[in-house]
C-alpha cells in the first residue's frame, strides 16, 4: 500500500517547524522586553530569565506534543480511509474485471494492480514489469497496433483508447479495452503514463457469436434453394384487428363482398428484401427493380392465395402453406408453394420471411405420371374389355355357325332358330352392359358422392370377372355394407390395380391354389378393406419399394410401375386414407398358404341419419 | 335343346358302325356348344378335348382298319386328313394346358376354335370324304 508521498511529509514537517520557530521567535522577542519593563532589578531579572527559560521549554513542548499528535491522528485517519478506499478499489477492480497500471517513464518501472495480473494470467513474481514485458503478452496480430497507439499518444501528448487482444500464459485469448493518460513535469515532459485495462472478453465473444450467427443467417438467406421474401404485414395485421373490433365474424364473406378492400390489403404488403435465388428464379438482375414491380410476378390465382393467407392470419393458425402461380420476368409460368409461420405478436408482423418453393418441374412430372397412369389403366381396361367380350362373342359366333350348319343339314327348326337367336340376343346385351360398365368407370367423377363399398366391389369384380373364371382364380368375399363419401371410380381403379396384381402373381401358381380374399369391415370410424392372395407374398427386398413411382417387376410384361404408385396417391391424397402391405401366412380350408395382404383404411363419414 | 341333331337323310352313310361313331362326334360338338354358352372353366373344356382325342383315336383306327382290309384307293389322302385332325387336337391341348398366360387365348377362345373346326370337319370330312368309301364298304358287305 502506498502512504503519503515525500512532498506531503516535507510540508507537514515544515509546518511544525515553522510554528515552533514563530512561537520561539515571538517568545524571545517579547518575553525579554516584557521582563525588562516589569523588573529592573538585575538579580530578579536573571531569576525570572531562568523561570522563563523553563516556561519556554514547557510551553513549546506542549505545543509540539499537540502538533505532532494532531498530525499523527490525522495521518492514521487518512490511512484508514485510504485502506478502505484501496480495498474498495481492489474489490471493484475484481468485479469489473478491470485493472490499472502506471508506467514511470524515467525509471521504466511498470506498476500493475492485482487485477491486471489476474487478467494477464501471470503471478507477480513471474512477470518482468516493463513495457516490453507487457507487449510480449499482447496478441501478435495486435502488437504493432498497441505499440503505435502508445508511442503516438506519447508523441502527441494525448490520451488514447484502444481495444486489443492478449494471450494469457496458458494460451487463452482475452479481449481488453485500454485507456491511458499521461502526466507531465514542470517542463511539460511526460514522466508517467497511467492507464486502465478492462476485460471485455465475455462481451466481445457474445458479439462475435452474434455476428457469426448473422453471417450464417445471411449466407443461408442467400444460398438457400428456396426463394425467400421478407414481407411487412403490419398494415394487414392492424386492418384485421380493426375488422375484429368492428364485430366482423366471417372474414371470407366480408372479403368476397369487398373486393376493393381485399386488393387494398394485398397492396399494403411491403416486400422488404428477397434473397439471391429469388432473382435467379424470376430472371431479374436487381433486387430493387424486382421489389418495385413485384406485382408483375403474381400469377392468376395470387389474390385467392392472398385471401387464404388473410383467413389463416384471421384464424390465428400457426402456419400458412398453399400452392400459387407466379410469372417470371421473361414470362414463364411458375408453380410454387408459398409458406410462412404466422407470428404470435404484432411486432413480428413487420417482417415475415415468406418462402417460395419452385415446384414447376415436380408438377410437370406429376402431371406426366398421372397421364401415363391413365393410359396404363386404359390399356389394362381395354384388355379387360377384350376378356369380357370374348365369351359373348364366342356364343354369337357359335350360334351363327349352329344356324348355318343346321340349315345345311336340313335340321333347322324354329326351336333351334329361337335358341340361337336368344343366345345372340343375350350376348349382345351382355356386350352392351360391359361397355357401359367400362364407360362409367372412365367417366371422371366430378363431385364426391356417398356410395356403398359392397356396390363398389360388385362393379370392380364385374369388370374383371371373365378373366378370373377363365383362369381358375377364385374370389372369396366377405364384404360388409358400409357407406363412404368420395370418388367411387377412383376407388374402383385402386381395387382393379390391386386385384390385377394378385391375378398376375397367382397365374404363376398352381391352378388349384389360386385364391383372392376380399373383405371390408368397419372399425371405429374407418373402413378397412383387405385384399389378400395366395401367391406366396412379396419379396422382402422389394416390399418397401412397391409403392414408388416407376417401380415394376413386370418390365417384360408391360408393367409401367405406376399402378401401385397411383393407388397410393389416390388413397392417401384423394381419399385421406392409408394403404399398406404385408406378407401373411394363413390357413384356408385346412391348407396353409402365404400371400400378400394389402390393407386400405379409409375414413367413414358420419351417417346422415 | 342340342345345337345339332342327327339327320339320317343327310348324315347317315348307311354303315351302322360308322354312323354310330359319327353320332358320337355330334354329341361332342353339342357338349362344346354348351360349354361355350355356359362359360365353362378350363378343366371342363379340357375334358371335352380329351374325349375328342380318345374318340378320334378310336374312330380313325376303325376306319383305317377297314381301309387296309379293303384296300381303299384314296386311303393315303384320307389318312392324311385324319393325321392332321389328330395333330390339331394334341396342339390345342398343349395350348389349353399352358394357359392364356403364355398363349394369350382363353379356354372359351379355344372351345370356339374347336367348335368351328369340328363343324368344318363335319361338313367337309364326314359329309364329303367319308362318302367316297361308302360304296366300296357296302360292296364288301359292311352294314
Amino acid at each position: 500500500m502506498e502512504i503519503h508521498n515525500n512532498t506531503f511529509i516535507n510540508k507537514q514537517s515544515f509546518k511544525i517547524t515553522l510554528i515552533y520557530f514563530i512561537i520561539s521567535f515571538l517568545w524571545i522577542l517579547f518575553s525579554d522586553k516584557f521582563v525588562n519593563i516589569i523588573f529592573d532589578n538585575s538579580n530578579t531579572i536573571s531569576y525570572i530569565q531562568t523561570i522563563k527559560g523553563w516556561l519556554f521549554i514547557t510551553i513549546t513542548s506542549i505545543i509540539l506534543y499537540f502538533l505532532i499528535n494532531k498530525y499523527i491522528q490525522k495521518e492514521l485517519k487518512n490511512n484508514q480511509a485510504l485502506e478502505k478506499a484501496n480495498l474498495l478499489l481492489v474489490e471493484g477492480q475484481k468485479i469489473a474485471n478491470m485493472g490499472n497500471w502506471e508506467l514511470d517513464l524515467i525509471n521504466n518501472n511498470l506498476i500493475w494492480s492485482d487485477q491486471i495480473y489476474v487478467l494477464f494470467g501471470v503471478k507477480p513474481q513471474e512477470f518482468k514489469a516493463t513495457y516490453e514485458g507487457f507487449l510480449s503478452y499482447v496478441h501478435p496480430e495486435d502488437r504493432q497496433k498497441v505499440n503505435d497507439a502508445y508511442t503516438n499518444s506519447l508523441k502527441e501528448e494525448k490520451p488514447y483508447f484502444i481495444e486489443h487482444r492478449i494471450i494469457q500464459k496458458n494460451g487463452s485469448v482475452k479481449y481488453v479495452e485500454e485507456s491511458c493518460i499521461h502526466k507531465f513535469n514542470e517542463e511539460n515532459e511526460v514522466v508517467k503514463s497511467i492507464g486502465v485495462v478492462h476485460d471485455i472478453t465475455n462481451k466481445r465473444l457474445i458479439e462475435i457469436e452474434k455476428n457469426n450467427q448473422l453471417h450464417i443467417n445471411e449466407r443461408l438467406f442467400n444460398n438457400l434453394e428456396i426463394s425467400i421474401w421478407n414481407e411487412d404485414f403490419s398494415i394487414v395485421f392492424k386492418e384485421l384487428q380493426k375488422l375484429k373490433l368492428e364485430g366482423i365474424k366471417d372474414l371470407n364473406t366480408y372479403l368476397e363482398s369487398n373486393s376493393d378492400y381485399l386488393s387494398y390489403l394485398a397492396h399494403s404488403i411491403k416486400v422488404l428484401s428477397v434473397n439471391q435465388i429469388t432473382l435467379d428464379m424470376f430472371h431479374v438482375k436487381d433486387e430493387k427493380d424486382f421489389i418495385t414491380s413485384i406485382s408483375k410476378s403474381f400469377g392468376d390465382n395470387s389474390l385467392d392465395v392472398f385471401k387464404d393467407e388473410l383467413l389463416a392470419i384471421w384464424d390465428k393458425k400457426d402456419y400458412f402453406r398453399a400452392e400459387a402461380d407466379f410469372i417470371t420476368l421473361n414470362n414463364k409460368k411458375l408453380k410454387a408453394i408459398v409458406s410462412f409461420s404466422i407470428p404470435k405478436i404484432e411486432e413480428d408482423f413487420k417482417s415475415i420471411p415468406v418462402s417460395i418453393l419452385d415446384i414447376t418441374e415436380i408438377k410437370e412430372k406429376e402431371e406426366l405420371i398421372l397421364y401415363q397412369s391413365k393410359m396404363a389403366s386404359m390399356g389394362e381396361m381395354i384388355d379387360n374389355i377384350a376378356h369380357q367380350w370374348r365369351q359373348p362373342l364366342s356364343i354369337i359366333s357359335t350360334s351363327a355357325s349352329g344356324i348355318k350348319i343346321n340349315n345345311e343339314l336340313d335340321t333347322l327348326t324354329s326351336e333351334k332358330i329361337d335358341l340361337c337367336m336368344s343366345h345372340i340376343n343375350d350376348s349382345t346385351q351382355h356386350l352392351s352392359q360391359t361397355i357401359d360398365d367400362f364407360r362409367n368407370f372412365f367417366k371422371p367423377n366430378k363431385i364426391k358422392k356417398e356410395f356403398y363399398i359392397n356396390g363398389t366391389f360388385e362393379k370392380t369384380l364385374n369388370l374383371l370377372a371373365s378373366q378370373f373364371n377363365a383362369k381358375n382364380i377364385q374370389i372369396i368375399k366377405n364384404i360388409d355394407e358400409i357407406s363412404i363419401i368420395g370418388f367411387e371410380n377412383e376407388l374402383i381403379q385402386v381395387l382393379v390395380n390391386l386385384i390385377n396384381n394378385s391375378r398376375d402373381e397367382l397365374l404363376k401358381k398352381d391352378a388349384n391354389e389360386r385364391y383372392i380374399f376380399i373383405s371390408s369391415t368397419k372399425v371405429n370410424n374407418e373402413v378397412c378393406i383387405c385384399i389378400k392372395d395366395t401367391a406366396g407374398g412379396i419379396n422382402k427386398n422389394i416390399i418397401n419399394k412397391i409403392f414408388d413411382a416407376r417401380f415394376t417387376t413386370k418390365e417384360d410384361a408391360g408393367g409401367t410401375g405406376i399402378g401401385l404408385y397411383m393407388s397410393k396417391k389416390i388413397v392417401v391424397e384423394h381419399m385421406k386414407g392409408t394403404i399398406e402391405v404385408n406378407n401373411e401366412d394363413f390357413i384356408y380350408k385346412e391348407k396353409s398358404y402365404a400371400g400378400a395382404n394389402f390393407k386400405i383404411k379409409l375414413p367413414v363419414f358420419k351417417d346422415k341419419s | 335343346m342340342n345345337m345339332l341333331d342327327w339327320n339320317d337323310d343327310k348324315m347317315s352313310l348307311g354303315i351302322k358302325l360308322i354312323d354310330e361313331q359319327h353320332k358320337e362326334l355330334l354329341n361332342i360338338i353339342n357338349l362344346l356348344a354348351n360349354s361355350i354358352t355356359n362359360n365353362s372353366q378350363k378343366k371342363d373344356i379340357l375334358t371335352i378335348v380329351d374325349k375328342l382325342i380318345d374318340y378320334a383315336d378310336y374312330h380313325f383306327d376303325v376306319e383305317k382298319e377297314l381301309f387296309d382290309k379293303f384296300n381303299y384307293e384314296e386311303k393315303d389322302h384320307h389318312i392324311n386328313e385324319h393325321n392332321s385332325f389328330a395333330k390339331k387336337f394334341s396342339d390345342l391341348k398343349v395350348e389349353i394346358i399352358h394357359d392364356e398366360y403364355y398363349t394369350n387365348k382363353s379356354p372359351i377362345d379355344i372351345a370356339e376354335e374347336v367348335f368351328n373346326f369340328l363343324i368344318d370337319w363335319l361338313l367337309n370330312h364326314i359329309l364329303y370324304e367319308d362318302r367316297k368309301f361308302v360304296d366300296l364298304f357296302k360292296e364288301k358287305g359292311i352294314e
